[in-house]
């Protein structure tokens, strides 16, 4: 137990270093593929699923600052979308006032990193059916 | 923004959402006490909003 969370230290160490470095958008096979030993792309996911959620910063340059989240949803947006395509969705009544609210949210806190109302609206049902799991 | 549509209390706007989530929502409706899915829905959106400090108290 203790040696997986050291390796899951280190690994998150590596990631974020090599994710400092990238100038170019990445996806989850060229860190599969970039790691020395041999690392499956589910470990990779949660190790940055784990970035995402501790709040992780990452320096773009040398004024720049981001978020990891913000990072993650902007270089994986497109193949967010493209992932999308293939989803079944389902339109769901909800008040025009609280929209406005994420809307406003959304403009004066960018850096939280949500794409667009819809994609916080996921994040509040998600969160909302994880919590109510654990009760 | 999604189109919308006048109802006679509130204007409402349809958003997007997985099936898949809405059926882990339909679950918990019955288990959790709640009428109906948006009303899940927008109490899961003011939980979030409230998270981020857009609501100082419960009353908004």
């Amino acid at each position: 137990m203790k040696t997986s969370l050291l390796r899951e230290e280190r690994l998150k160490e590596q990631l974020l270093e090599f994710v400092e470095e990238r100038e170019e958008p990445f996806d989850i096979n060229l860190l599969v593929n970039h790691c020395l030993q041999p690392v499956s792309a589910t470990i990779i996911r949660d190790v940055l699923c784990k970035l995402v959620e501790e709040g992780k910063v990452i320096r773009i340059d040398d004024q720049h600052y981001m978020s990891t989240k913000v990072l993650m949803k902007r270089w994986l947006r497109q193949r967010i979308k493209r992932s999308e395509e293939n989803v079944d969705f389902d339109e769901l009544e909800v008040p025009r006032n609280l929209i406005e609210e994420i809307s406003k949210l959304l403009r004066k806190r960018p850096e939280l990193g949500y794409i667009d109302e819809s994609d916080f609206i996921r994040d509040a049902i998600r969160r909302s059916l994880y919590k109510r799991q654990r009760d | 923004m999604p189109k919308t549509v006048a109802k006679t209390e509130a204007e409402y706007v349809f958003v997007k959402i997985p099936k898949s989530l809405l059926d882990e929502v339909d679950k918990a409706i019955g288990k959790h006490g709640y009428r109906s899915r948006t009303e899940f829905i927008k109490d899961a959106i003011r939980s979030l909003l409230r998270e981020y400090g857009v609501y100082r108290s419960e009353s908004e």
